[in-house]
């Protein structure tokens, strides 16, 4: 039953992902074909010995991870009303501006945070009115943060609807009979019940957000840069080939790596279901 | 005021009442059920007293504090939950604790209370379970425990034994009665299975659409309703509407429809004190009565009404035989009697023996009784 499946991952992910990986491995002239097939590493330890690299690295774990939290904190609540508000009223609209959000297509929407977060956008002509000072939030890891976070946070609160509904009310009914306000029964017993939930969002965050492209193109304005743009840059300019595919696999592995840690760690908080 | 006292409390959904005007004062200790067919609102008061909804109107009183504005945590109560509610992500150990560790009680003395009432509930050894390993029963003792540890002024319990198989059920009936006799703790128990509530309860409050019928105790609900409802609800019986008449100057009988007239005996008459044309319910158990196939002579002193019906269904239930009869003005009654041996067949014309004494007659207004 699982044959097709195997026929499809194949030719369609395994053999890509394997010559990417072969041609990493290559050597690399300007001046003959697109790569020389001889073995070497060099292209490996040129990538991880440059420090604008490692910068770069660290930052787009960094912004990553910001996203992947904020869009948390921002995105539970939503999900928390819809699942549990008793006004369907509010529960529909917030599902919808939750998926219109969602199925936004990135490039209109990123024109939007340009010029909503501009020097001369509307924010700082807002705070014009107060100081002489603009905040620069373009071109900044903050901007980059902001627009992610704007396009996750749905994708969480989506994500989280559903293990919350599945949490009994009669179990925060009964926390609170046994003297439990709002707020303990909220971290004892419907925050530790719906972890799953949340690491699938956190995990599902963090891969789209390490990877992301367009976000940092249009709000780092070239200033800031993310992994991905790294790759595009470097590999743009030359036409390297095994670069290209040396950066494409490190990417790779950082993003899985840092998911997989991710992963363990809150699959430790978890406990018999 | 008793020590639970629950005031003229009304409770509307949309358009649907709910809870009408529910009032009821027991002394602590005692344990009362709510009984009635779904949708009475007996759980809607039970959620009231725990305070998960608010009434629209009234008060409820407990230990003479008024409860309005609190919310279910500033409460003393204990719940039980129909599906018992057992945190998944605790042990055993840390289910029953919890209400005690949100009491800020210092963790030798939980350590020490939770294994009192882990014994109590015969479950010493499952501290370090998961809900999940637990069978249906256990899962309901632990809940159980969890409710009684904190020792609170009164006990809920919404239908707790309703997801049980048959067996346990009735086992655990007397459980939950020994361990509340123990405790002495006030009890509200809602159910819609009579058998449980007059097995247990020391009051019964019998409620339909939002309202209390009758409140009182298992024996005089049984043997004394007031309200045609909670006698065709408690066992069976047979409900047939008629007129007092006076008959004799001295005598007072019951006119059924269709002309036929039965006696009553003369405490029943004494202590009702119909008047002539009062419309009132007659009500007498299937098992109070009885066939014969000829009329016998009758003497000035017999106790009983005969009645001329024919044979329409009957129904072999092992340790006795049910009749159903039909009257000769239509109506249906059901007979009940231990004699499986010799046995009527269906089409033919029998006496029912209605005993003057067994007669219960309700007015027809019905009195609604509160103590």
């Amino acid at each position: 039953m699982i044959f097709p499946a195997i026929i499809l991952i194949f030719p369609l992910f395994l053999i890509p992902l394997a010559s990417i990986l072969i041609i990493s491995l290559f050597k690399y002239s300007p001046l003959q074909s697109l790569w020389i097939p001889e073995f070497t590493i060099e292209n490996y330890t040129n990538v991880v010995t440059s420090p604008l690299f490692i910068d770069v690295l660290i930052s787009t774990i960094r912004i990553a991870v910001a996203v992947m939290v904020l869009s948390l904190i921002l995105g539970y609540p939503i999900a928390y009303y819809i699942a549990r508000s008793p006004s369907n009223f509010i529960k529909r609209t917030l599902l919808i501006i939750s998926v219109l959000t969602f199925f936004m297509s990135w490039v209109p929407r990123l024109f939007a945070w340009i010029i909503i977060l501009g020097k001369y956008g509307v924010i700082n002509t807002m705070l014009r009115l107060i100081t002489e000072e603009p905040i620069k939030l373009l071109g900044t890891d903050l901007g980059i943060i902001i627009g992610l976070t704007h396009a996750m946070t749905p994708l969480t609160a989506l994500i989280l609807i559903n293990p919350i509904k599945n949490i009994d009310l009669t179990l925060e009914e009964s926390a609170k009979s046994l003297g439990a306000d709002n707020i303990q029964t909220f971290f004892k017993i419907t925050l530790p019940l719906s972890l799953p939930g949340i690491i699938s969002a956190l995990i599902l965050t963090y891969s789209v957000a390490v990877s992301a492209f367009i976000t940092p193109m249009m709000l780092g304005q070239g200033i800031t840069l993310m992994m991905s743009n790294y790759v595009y840059t470097r590999f743009g300019e030359t036409l390297n080939f095994p670069l290209g595919a040396t950066l494409a696999v490190v990417l790779l592995t950082v993003a899985l790596t840092t998911s997989y840690i991710i992963n363990l760690s809150l699959g430790k908080l978890v406990k018999v279901r | 005021m008793g020590f639970l006292k629950v005031e003229n409390v009304c409770k509307k959904f949309g358009k649907t009442i709910a809870v009408d005007n529910v009032s009821f004062d027991i002394e602590k200790g005692t344990f009362l059920t709510l009984l009635g067919p779904s949708g009475c609102g007996k759980t809607t008061t039970l959620r009231l007293i725990a305070g998960f909804i608010k009434p629209d109107k009234g008060e409820i009183f407990i230990n003479n504090e008024p409860q309005t504005g609190k919310p279910p945590y500033q409460r003393n109560i204990g719940v039980v939950f129909q599906n018992y509610a057992l945190f998944p992500h605790m042990t055993v150990e840390e289910n029953v604790a919890f209400g005690l560790k949100m009491r800020r009680i210092k963790d030798d003395i939980i350590k020490k209370k939770v294994s009192e009432a882990l014994d109590l509930v015969m479950l010493k050894g499952f501290e370090k379970r998961y809900p999940k390993e637990l069978s249906g029963g256990q899962q309901q003792r632990v809940a159980l425990a969890r409710a009684l540890v904190i020792e609170p002024d009164v006990l809920l319990l919404d239908e707790p034994l309703s997801n049980l198989d048959l067996k346990l059920r009735l086992q655990m009936r007397y459980e939950i009665k020994r361990l509340q006799k123990i405790a002495g703790i006030t009890t509200v128990y809602v159910t819609h299975d009579q058998g449980e509530a007059l097995a247990m309860s020391d009051l019964i409050a019998v409620m339909n659409q939002g309202h209390i019928l009758q409140i009182d105790t298992p024996w005089r609900i049984y043997n004394n309703p007031s309200h045609e409802f909670v006698a065709e609800f408690i066992g069976e019986t047979n409900v047939l509407k008629g007129i007092a008449r006076e008959i004799n100057h001295t005598s007072t009988g019951i006119e059924l429809e269709g002309g036929i007239i039965l006696h009553l005996g003369l405490t029943n008459n004494e202590k009702l004190k119909l008047y002539n044309g009062e419309e009132v319910y007659l009500c007498i158990r299937p098992e109070h009565l009885s066939l014969v196939r000829m009329l016998p002579h009758k003497t000035k002193y017999d106790e009983f009404n005969l009645v001329r019906g024919k044979i329409i269904e009957e129904i072999y239930v092992g340790s006795y035989m049910e009749y159903l009869v039909e009257l000769e003005n239509g109506k249906l009654v059901k007979v009940r009697t231990e004699e499986v041996l010799n046995r009527f067949n269906i089409g033919e014309v029998c006496y029912i023996k209605f005993d003057y004494n067994k007669l219960h007659i309700i007015r027809k207004k019905g009195d609604i009784n509160c103590r």
